[in-house]
């Protein structure tokens, strides 16, 4: 990539992140809860931060006032995506340097692996024409009431975005969930 | 800057937007792309800007396909005029410029002068035909290269829809930059037009130079005056019919663009 590709993609991602800051007020609150200590409702407001970013738009149908300007779709997926990344680890640095969360490193890990599964779960229910909420609700909701009924050592717990027992296959998984999501993204949204 | 549209076709779910559809332009042309509601003008201009992607064919700018050129060359202004909620006629400012490297500071400085825009207020509030001009002289002060605006005069008052052409007419000329213009009713700018583009339910159903058009059609006022040459469609109670001879009278943009949606066939 040469330096005025760079250069022309730093300036989008800017521009993307002025019109989602002055365009969400949700989301500059949303960005609050993230100076709270790792807890159930850290998990709830990042599920609804995530839902805000690009599954908003793709369902409220308003990707084309910025394809209108200089955005791909690929663009729009990688500048949402970078500014839920980009807030959160705001949001973190901000939480351990006042002191309230003093493990905001390990917080940080465990929110970004919630947030990239419920970001792709989000945007895959809107890209399929449903609302951005239902289907990551639905999905804690299973996540929450499959891994309490199972044993502390079972697979699942493991794997799951929301128990994160193990830091790498739950990594693993909220990465899968992002391709799928990307995948089913580029498919539907370009069919329109 | 050259814009080719080769066999562009564009299929949604449920209805075909476009089919086969080619037509050249060339720099510092103005182009009217017209038809009636559902001609596929709206499709042709959302694909031409890159945010649609064709089902069939391409479109290139100076032999570049449209998705894979720098995207800061083409500026588009939707017909619905939506903007983003909350926006202030400085919030676009700052977006425009961060987008467009190429973006006039000067020249938005003289529309803001000259249209009295306040840029402190919300655009979403602004009346409809301010609001289409803010933005469709916005995207012109981005400096593309192709210029494409949908609908381009509705809601503007009479005095500032000539301003407006004026400001067309000159920035095309003087950057050498394509402007397509789409709408279902453009003859009042028929002093601006160059290149003339004819759509019918998708179909192309004419385009080329307007000048040559006038030169290549005639209006007769019975068909059978017109023996030999290929009558196209009526025109109120004339026909237009293709050919130079020096018959009947030169034609309008309205009346070609009229001849060819009457038209008697394919």
């Amino acid at each position: 990539m040469n330096e005025g590709t760079m250069l022309r993609r730093i300036r989008a991602f800017e521009a993307y992140l002025q019109i989602e800051l002055t365009r969400k007020w949700a989301l500059a609150l949303l960005f609050l809860f993230f100076l709270l200590p790792r807890s159930g409702l850290l998990f709830l407001a990042v599920l609804f931060f995530a839902a805000s970013l690009l599954p908003k738009d793709v369902q409220s149908r308003r990707l084309s006032l910025y394809l209108a300007l200089p955005f791909t779709r690929t663009g729009l997926f990688w500048c949402s995506f970078g500014t839920g990344l980009l807030l959160m680890l705001l949001g973190a640095l901000i939480s351990g340097a006042i002191g309230i969360d003093p493990d905001w490193a390990s917080k940080l890990i465990s929110m970004l692996i919630f947030f990239v599964a419920y970001f792709s779960i989000s945007l895959i229910g809107a890209v399929a024409g449903r609302d951005t909420l239902t289907l990551p609700i639905l999905a804690l909701f299973t996540e929450i009431t499959a891994g309490a009924t199972l044993r502390v050592e079972h697979p699942f717990r493991a794997f799951s975005p929301f128990y994160q027992e193990d830091l790498l296959y739950s990594g693993l998984v909220a990465l899968l969930l992002l391709a799928a999501a990307f995948t089913h993204y580029q498919i539907v949204v370009k069919r329109q | 800057m050259t814009l080719i549209v080769e066999k562009v076709s564009k299929r949604f779910h449920d209805r075909v937007g476009l089919t086969e559809v080619s037509f050249m332009t060339g720099p510092g042309e103005i182009v009217a792309v017209t038809g009636p509601n559902g001609a596929g003008k709206t499709t042709l201009m959302r694909v031409a800007c890159g945010e649609l992607p064709p089902s069939e064919g391409y479109i290139r700018l100076d032999g570049s396909p449209v998705r894979s050129f720098r995207r800061d060359a083409v500026a588009f202004t939707g017909d619905q005029r939506h903007v983003f909620t909350g926006f202030t006629g400085y919030d676009y400012l700052r977006v425009w410029k961060l987008l467009y490297a190429r973006f006039d500071d000067a020249l938005f400085a003289s529309f803001v002068t000259r249209f009295s825009w306040d840029l402190l207020s919300r655009v979403d509030h602004m009346p409809l035909g301010v609001r289409s001009l803010f933005l469709t002289l916005g995207a012109l002060a981005c400096r593309p290269q192709i210029l494409l605006i949908d609908e381009p005069f509705q809601h503007i008052a009479p005095i500032e829809r000539d301003n407006l052409c004026m400001i067309l007419r000159s920035f095309a000329d003087e950057h050498r930059s394509t402007v397509l213009l789409a709408s279902t009713e453009l003859y009042e700018q028929e002093p601006i037009i160059d290149r003339l583009v004819v759509l019918k339910e998708g179909k192309l159903l004419f385009s080329g130079s307007l000048e040559k058009a006038r030169q290549t059609h005639r209006v007769v006022p019975y068909a059978e005056d017109a023996e030999g040459l290929l009558i196209i469609g009526p025109v109120l109670a004339e026909h237009l019919v293709f050919g130079d001879e020096d018959l009947g009278r030169e034609p309008t943009m309205r009346e070609v663009v009229t001849g060819y949606l009457n038209g008697y066939s394919d």
